[in-house]
Order: structure tokens, then sequence, then C-alpha cells
């Protein structure tokens, strides 16, 4: 890894700029090819930072077409280099491109420039991100930080998950955990609520969030403080209760005195969204951890039929090795989208995992 | 002690368990003991092969000589000043198993070598296993060993070393349980053992438990019908009484045994355990007497005079027993190349420093580097 030398890129235009590294497109002198240069400031203080450590020895093994991979690490005195495959741009990006489509603008001043994505292209994004999603849980990695600006786009229609500084192995008893984690609107309520034992299910959370942001171009729970995050999230999901979560009054940020809000149907902020969708979206975004989909069950969500039928056997096949469930696949796909398939969702929500 | 293979419940309980004790001497002279089989190192000289294995925590007899710690000392050091916990110490062992499986047998390192490989270990582990850990600048200053002015290493050094370590293990940091049971198994399999025991006295009090009431409710129904005939509706009354506080009975008899086993300390002699004193311990410091005496009281002692923070092994819970027990035959503690006299200067800051060879670019060169010697001892090894 290490033989390559920094001038074997050539840097061209920033891409961004995060907390801790900026990233560039490079070149390959040698091959032409183009690549994102990820480069991380060495502080004498802290040593290599702990998010580089884990962010790298986690890329190494998780190599899967939705996950950007990382071809090489060049690691000089006073900087990390990583070099990662070029996506050209991320889905924050790339929806705030997006025309609006005919007749959205009637929704008046909702949002300016940004609009929602094709439903065609939520479907395809969402199913390459909870592949995505599905192997770092099958390989025991949450990624801790999905959102928008995290999820790569190339010009094939790809979506590929990037970033994984916050990224942690679990599984393992001798982990510690923060919960300062997830960028705010995209945090799962249980963690808003100071838990530190959460699991594969924050991740669901933002997918959820994600998803529906897809649809309407604006993040669906903008929060400012973790008490305005939280605020937000009761009001369109209800205010939880030890009735309706039973053990939520001894999470560290529970709060007796919040706001009584009732249960808002998503389809008032959503009306662009099919039922089967619907369905799959309420399994992402329930409050309670234990109550959400996982990734695996969201992928044979009837909602995704059409793309398993489009793709044909080979994702048919992946996602059945992954279950090692073959005859659940089929009986899901071909049950297909309508009132079956949101009854589906229904049930699973209320209890069923 | 004899044992089938493990089951995965059963190396999760355990490892459960050990994750949740305090930082024991044992653990502390096992990852000594590991550490420095990962690379051979420089034997300072022969005339230092009769010393103690552990060196004394007063400061050395001679003092216009720096010295280096042992790798044991360097190490409850580093336990006391960083506080770093059991998860985060123990699992440094994946990293040395992975070292020494990368290192080329015939690599040599020369005596701080394996202080650094140590230390970079747990600063790695620390970094991947916590969402906080400690900057390396806080590292170094906890490589201070009281005893040892002149000994420590650099912020410079510190940050080199873990970067040295990140490549020779090509940032394959990950830790599954798989590594986690099978580097731990020393300490597992005496919990292991115990808990299997608990379940099974356990196991045997329900049994008994059960009988008992079968027995008693056959008792109070025959009782029952026997005076039945005599006054029914009074009696009645008192059968429910009688059985109800048999049952509360029951209940106090259980909790307590339970309790017991789970929380008892164990007793003082625990620490009294011939594993600790390797077999070669010499008698030729004060220190090293107190340790190879091996009286509760005087290993508690040293442990107060170091300001340590650890729970003293003699308060451990008793599964350590077993643990202890097994380390003797485990462990085979090897004494640690001796660090008392001839102290080189090749470990000090500056003359680390100033080696010119910063720039090496093959493994070999790196690996001289992070050996802390770029010296002919590396050169023949490649």
């Amino acid at each position: 890894m290490d033989k390559r030398h920094p001038s074997s890129f050539q840097q061209l235009e920033k891409l961004g700029e995060g907390t801790y590294a900026t990233v560039f497109k490079g070149r390959n002198r040698q091959t032409g090819e183009f690549v994102a240069l990820k480069e991380i400031h060495l502080d004498s203080e802290e040593g290599t930072p702990s998010t580089a450590i884990r962010e790298i020895s986690l890329m190494k093994e998780l190599k899967h077409e939705n996950i950007v991979s990382l071809h090489d690490v060049i690691h000089t005195e006073n900087k990390l280099m990583l070099v990662f495959e070029y996506m050209d741009k991320d889905l924050k990006k790339y929806m705030d491109s997006q025309p609006l489509p005919p007749g959205y603008d009637s929704h008046g001043g909702r949002s300016r420039g940004a609009g929602g994505l094709p439903p065609d292209t939520i479907k395809s994004f969402m199913y390459q991100l909870l592949r995505g999603i599905a192997f770092c849980h099958d390989n025991r990695v949450l990624h801790r930080d999905l959102k928008p600006q995290n999820l790569l786009i190339n010009t094939k229609g790809q979506l590929k998950l990037a970033d994984f500084g916050l990224a942690r192995a679990f599984g393992i008893p001798v982990n510690t955990f923060s919960n300062e984690v997830v960028t705010l609107w995209y945090r799962a309520p249980d963690v808003l609520l100071g838990s530190r034992t959460y699991n594969t299910s924050i991740d669901i959370w933002s997918a959820g969030c994600i998803m529906a942001e897809m649809y309407t171009g604006r993040p669906l729970f903008p929060g400012t403080t973790n008490e305005d995050q939280l605020q937000k999230i009761f009001r369109l999901m209800g205010t939880p209760s030890e009735r309706s979560w039973p053990g939520i009054s001894s999470f560290p940020e529970y709060r007796q005195g919040w706001q009584v809000y009732a249960t808002q149907d998503l389809q008032i902020l959503l009306p662009m969204i099919d039922q089967v969708g619907l369905s799959l979206l309420s399994g992402m975004l329930q409050l309670r951890p234990e109550m959400r989909i996982s990734a695996e069950q969201a992928l044979r969500h009837p909602w995704f039929a059409e793309i398993h039928q489009r793709y044909g056997g080979i994702q048919q096949q992946v996602v059945a090795q992954q279950m090692g469930q073959q005859g659940l696949n089929q009986q899901v796909m071909q049950q297909g989208p309508g009132p079956a398939g949101a009854s589906y969702g229904t049930s699973m929500a209320q209890g069923a995992y | 002690m004899a044992y089938s293979a493990p089951s995965l419940e059963q190396n999760q309980a355990a490892l459960n368990y050990f994750i949740q004790l305090p930082v024991s001497r044992d653990m502390i002279s096992y990852l000594a003991n590991k550490a420095s089989q990962v690379i051979r190192c420089e034997q300072t000289s022969e005339l230092n092969k009769h010393l103690p294995p552990t060196p004394p925590a007063t400061p050395p007899q001679h003092a216009r000589e720096p010295s280096l710690p042992s790798l044991e000392a360097f190490i409850i050091s580093l336990v006391e000043r960083s506080h770093v916990q059991v998860p985060t110490l123990m699992t440094s062992l994946v990293y040395l198993g992975r070292l020494k499986a990368r290192l080329p047998p015939v690599a040599k390192g020369m005596r701080c070598t394996v202080h650094r490989i140590f230390l970079a270990s747990l600063i790695l582990a620390a970094k991947n296993l916590n969402d906080s850990s400690p900057k390396n600048k806080h590292w170094a200053r906890y490589t201070a060993v009281r005893g040892y002015e002149n000994f420590g290493f650099s912020i410079t050094e510190v940050n080199l070393m873990e970067k040295q370590l990140l490549f020779l293990l090509d940032w394959d940091l990950r830790i599954n349980p798989e590594d986690l049971y099978y580097h731990l198994e020393p300490f597992l399999a005496p919990i292991r053992h115990s808990q299997a025991k608990q379940e099974e006295e356990r196991l045997r009090q329900q049994r008994e438990n059960e009988l008992r009431l079968v027995a008693a409710q056959r008792q109070q129904q025959q009782l029952a019908l026997s005076v039945e005939n005599l006054a029914r509706s009074r009696l009645d009354v008192s059968t429910y009484d009688t059985t109800q506080s048999y049952l509360v009975d029951t209940t106090n008899y259980i909790q307590p045994r339970r309790a017991l086993a789970y929380a008892t300390p164990s007793s003082r002699s625990a620490s009294r355990t011939p594993s600790l004193s390797p077999p070669t311990r010499s008698s030729s410091t004060s220190s090293a007497d107190s340790l190879s005496s091996g009286s509760p009281a005087s290993l508690a002692g040293s442990y107060a005079s170091y300001g340590y923070t650890m729970e003293p092994v003699s308060e451990e819970p008793h599964v350590q027993r077993y643990d202890v027990d097994a380390g003797a035959t485990l462990m085979h503690i090897r004494p640690p190349p001796s660090a008392l006299h001839k102290a080189p200067r090749e470990f000090s800051l500056s003359s680390y420093e100033e080696k010119p060879a910063k720039k090496a670019k093959t493994s070999g060169g790196l690996l001289a580097r992070f050996l802390g010697t770029a010296n002919a001892y590396t050169a023949r090894a490649y």
C-alpha cells in the first residue's frame, strides 16, 4: 500500500471539506484514471486520528458495489491520503441539481430549486442504499453517519456509501460507544435519548429520513438542537410514552414534560409516495429501535419487487444468500405491490421482528 | 482441567464476565510475556541473566546510569496512569499476536522494542475500540515510569511507533469475537469452568428445592386430608398459610447461596500464588523480595506505594482463583529480558531521533526503525 507517493496523483479541484479531511478530485498520473483523494491532516498531538484508523481498517474489508472502494493509503510525515474510486457527486448535490418535475412547483415555495427525485430513481437509490447497509451490518459494521452528503452517485446511476469516519465494528463486548454520532437531522430517537447501546437500527432510521428527503427534496427533521430534533420527530411520529415505548423513561434524555403530539399520517407530508413505499418508510421510521425493519427485511419488501424482476437472477441470488431463505424471498416478490404489501409492512412494524 | 470445546454461548458469557474484572497482576504478567515473544530482543549482557525478571519499584541502585523498566513495570505504570480498562488492555493481545505472525522469525529488536510494540498496540486498541480515547500526547506522558527518570517516550516517538505498527499490520485492526476467544483463552477457560460449576450448582439447588416443595405439598395434602375429617373450614386456612411461609423460606434459602457464588471476594490467600513469582526470581532487591515472598499484605503494599489504582488482587471475585491456578500452567512465564544494568543510550529520545535512516523505504528499514534500531541487528535479519 504505502509504496505510492502523493505525487503519483495530480491534484485537481476540491470536492468537499469535512471536519477532519479535505477531499480533492485527482488523476492517477500513470493510468489517467480519476480518483478521489481524501487528505487527512495529522495533528502531532493526536497522532493518527481514530476516525482514520477505523475508516481505513473497515473499508479495506468492505468490498461491495454499493460501498465506495478504497484503493490506497499514503501515509506521509504530516498527512494521510486515502485514495478512493471517483464518484461524480453526492446525493445532496444530485438532489439540488434536479430540475423541478413538471407541476411540482404548484406546492408553492416549499423548496427553492430543489425538488424531489423521480419515483423510479428513489426506488433504485433506496435499494442500493439498503444493499450497502445490509452488507455493512452483515459484516458487523455500523456506519453511524448516513446522510445524503455521504451517499455518492456516479453517472451510471450507482449509489455508494462513503465516509466511514464514524463507522464502528459491533458485536464484540469490548467496545465503548458514544452517543455523539450521526448528523443531527438523521439521528435516531434512541440515540437522541442518550442510548449507548444502539445497534444497526440507527442506520435504518437515517435511511428512512433519506428516503423521505428524496421525495420532498428537503430534510425530514431539520432540528437545531438535540431537544428540537426530538420535538420535530415527535410532532410527526407522535410523542412516545411508557405505554407506547416501554422503558423509554429510563433513557438519560427522557423528560417528563414533553409536549404530547398525536401521530401524523406520513402521507400528508409525502403526498407523492405510493402505499407500498409508505409501508416500507414507516417500517424504517419506527421510534422504537427494536420495531425498525432491518436492512435485509427492507430489501425483501414488496416495494422492491420490480427491481428484483428487472435485475434478474443475480441480485435475487445475493439477497437470497444473505437471507438463507430463498423461499421467503420469492414469496415476497410474488406478493407484489398493492394492499397486501402495505399490510405486510404494517404487520412487521407491529412487532413481527 | 478437562473440558470439551466450549460453545459460543459459554465463550460469550465468559468474555462478558472477564471484561468486567479489574486489571490484575496476572493479566499484566501475561501481556508482558506475550509482548516479549513478539520479537527476539537483544539481551543487554550475559551478566544480567541472573537478575530478577521483575525489577524493583524503587529507584535503581546505579542511579547514574539511565535504566529501562521491565516490560511488566512499564505496563503497570501505563495502566495506572491511563486508567485503561480490561477490554482495551487485553485486546492489545490480538494485535501483538497479529504482529508476531507478520514479523519474520529472524527479526530482532533491541531492549526497548517490546516496550514500543506494546505501547503502540495498546494505543491502537484504545483508538479502535473506544469512541473517545487519549491523544498520543497523553500516551507520551503516560510512558513515564516512577524510579526511571530517564525513561519515557516523546510524542514524536509515540506518533512514529503508532504509524509503524499501522504499517506493519497493514491497517488490519479488525477485532472479531473469535480473535478475543482465541487470545484470551487462558483467562476465559477458568471462567467458563467456574460458570459451568455455578450453573450445575444452581440446577442442583433448583431440583432439590422442587423435590422439597413437592414433598412439602404432599405432606400438607396428607395433613389436610387427615384433618379434614375433624374440622374442614378452619384448617383450610391454616394449610394455606403454612404452605405460603414455606415458599418464602425456600426463596430465602436460594438467594443468599447465589449471591455467594457470584460476589464473594476470594480469600486473601488467592494472591499468594506461585505463578506470580517466576521461579528464577532472585532476592537481590528489596522490592523483588516483597513480591516473591507472596505475602498478600506486601503485595497490596507494593500496589499502594505505586499509587496503584487497580483493585488489589485479593479483592477479585473467586473466579480469579481458577484463573491464577491455570495461569501457572498456561502462561509459561519466562523471565523478560532484564534491564537493570548497562543502561544503553539507544532508547533515549535524543539518540533515537538522531538516527539518520528516517526515510528508509523498504519494510526492513521501517521495521528497523520501529524496533528502535537501525543497526546491524536488523540489517542482518534481512
